[in-house]
């Protein structure tokens, strides 16, 4: 395990010392704040609305305005995940690096692993971060802790099968540009194919990330959502590890 | 100590190693000596475990590379010809991260950044220093676990002549403990000041491994009226004679011992014209030219 650690605080000393984490960590602030200003100012109107038609007090705030806004994040984590990903395994070929880490006594299973570590912890802290808004918010409406927990919890697992899709697409490709490109539209691609069928028990549904993250937002945290986003992160992790296999046999 | 038997590999549909053996025992500065693009880097890359060989049996440290892998990296500090650091840590993580990495207590890092002279650049970040610099840090990552078997690959590029005299120092200090080093370089000179013996790479092929006590004070060049191969093997049975080759007109003949009436006598049936005083290491390394 120590081996793993090792490697995992090394990547993130790595990104905390390199100004494009940073950009990336600014960028995602900005694109969330920016989007709940957004989705407060509409949920504020339709509040308003509803009040002067029903007379009734204002819908779930989770779900008329947290959930959507997490839900929107998603999307632009679509692109910071492979972001932060793209030169993991790259860069260990660009600064020469990887005949180090050959030469010890580790698998390249436990490198992919200590990579993975370094990027979604350095991802969690990123996405974590956000939190200040909904924090912010129930300062002046009641908040659903709960199923705010449930919709990060449901961002974390995003998160770890970006940053695995994104070493996956950098041991693949080593052109950080390339592995990017790569990880980026496959990423979306999953995230569509949720999208075509509107039943979420349908074999297309099952594979799109969407259906998966959906109920979680919304604060229903299911078993078998938690299953696949474990399955599909370790399936992209296999398939890592595979490449870096296939690197030190040629 | 190194055990490398039958190693074979092929790049790109080209065999760049044919059959390499080379041996080292504990307390031995071997030199792998050989022109850019002998096939240095890559029998390393090998040695360390950084790509399987196609062929061949590899021991280090008595383990088994093929059989056994982690247990062998465990035995071998590896210092590649271009220094792995990354730009964004210091010295002191590098060496802290090479200890991690290997299960080895950390209390070995101020030790090392002491030995190697690294104290006052420890806190710096490697994109500041020089190559000189960055070298010395790749060095003592190798060495910072005090490994078995200790693979330096051009380890001298970019020094000054005294971290050139400090690393040579270092590395005998590793070998007098029990340690086994193989240096490569490509510098006759440098292979003289280290090493106790070399193996010449040409080509991918071991060409001669030469005891290098005495080495290249009693080298002769034979040259006779005969061009016969059977002049070299008469040259090759001359008693003391370590390694014969053939050089234009001529037959390089390397040994550590003055044996030139010997020679004289063996090649006196060819019609002997000129014995004279030659660096046969320099022939070994280069290969055979056309004498103009």
């Amino acid at each position: 395990m120590r081996p793993v650690l090792a490697l995992a605080l090394r990547d993130l000393r790595i990104r905390l010392r390199r100004p494009a984490s940073w950009g990336l960590a600014v960028a995602l602030h900005l694109v969330s704040g920016i989007l709940l200003i957004v989705l407060l100012d509409a949920h504020v109107a339709g509040v308003a609305m509803a009040d002067d038609a029903l007379g009734t007090g204002s819908p779930s705030l989770h779900e008329q305005l947290v959930a959507p806004w997490l839900g929107n994040l998603a999307l632009v984590l679509l692109v910071i995940g492979p972001a932060i990903t793209m030169g993991s395994l790259a860069d260990e070929v660009r600064r020469g690096t990887l005949p180090l880490l050959f030469s010890a006594p580790m698998s390249a299973g436990r490198m992919v692993a200590g990579a993975f570590l370094g990027a979604w912890t350095w991802m969690l802290a990123v996405v974590g971060s956000t939190v200040w808004f909904p924090c912010w918010l129930a300062l002046y409406a009641p908040v659903d802790l709960g199923s705010l927990a449930a919709a990060y919890a449901a961002l974390a697992l995003l998160s770890a099968e970006l940053v695995a899709l994104g070493l996956a697409a950098s041991a693949f490709t080593r052109q950080p540009a390339a592995a990017l490109a790569l990880a980026c539209a496959t990423a979306m691609g999953l995230w569509v194919v949720g999208l075509v069928d509107p039943d979420p028990t349908a074999w297309l549904s099952r594979l799109g990330m969407s259906t998966h993250v959906r109920d979680m937002l919304l604060g229903i945290v299911r078993l078998s959502d938690v299953a696949w986003w474990i399955a599909t992160t370790g399936w992209w992790l296999l398939a890592a590890t595979d490449r870096l296999d296939a690197w030190r046999d040629g | 100590m190194i055990h490398a038997s039958g190693v074979t590999r092929s790049r790109g549909g080209r065999v760049i190693l044919h059959g390499i053996e080379i041996v080292a025992e504990a307390g031995e500065v071997v030199g792998l000596l050989g022109v850019n693009g002998a096939g240095k880097t890559s029998l390393l890359e090998i040695l360390a475990g950084v790509h399987p060989a196609d062929d061949g049996r590899i021991l280090l440290g008595g383990h088994d590379l093929h059989q056994d892998p982690d247990a062998t990296r465990r035995q071998l500090g590896f210092a590649p010809e271009h220094p792995p650091l990354s730009d964004e840590l210091t010295v002191r993580e590098h060496l802290t991260f090479v200890v991690d990495l290997r299960g080895v207590d950390r209390a070995r890092v101020p030790t090392t950044l002491d030995t190697h002279g690294l104290r006052e650049v420890a806190d710096h970040p490697t994109s500041v220093l020089s190559q000189g610099w960055r070298r010395r840090v790749a060095t003592a990552c190798a060495m910072v676990h005090d490994p078995t078997v200790l693979l330096l690959d051009e380890p001298t590029t970019g020094l000054d002549p005294s971290a050139r005299l400090a690393l040579r120092r270092h590395v005998r200090d590793h070998a007098d403990r029990g340690g086994t080093v193989l240096w490569s370089t490509h510098e006759i000179a440098e292979a003289r000041a280290v090493c106790s013996r070399v193996v010449v790479l040409r080509d991918g092929r071991v060409v001669a491994s030469v005891d290098l006590e005495g080495a290249g004070r009693q080298d002769v060049r034979v040259v006779t009226a005969v061009q016969d191969p059977a002049v070299g093997d008469a040259l090759r049975a001359v008693p003391g004679v370590d390694t014969v080759a053939r050089d234009g007109e001529g037959w390089v003949v390397h040994t550590g011992q003055d044996v030139r009436a010997a020679i004289a006598r063996a090649a006196a049936p060819f019609d002997l014209l000129r014995l004279e005083p030659a660096d046969a290491l320099t022939h070994l390394v280069v290969g055979s030219e056309p004498t103009p």
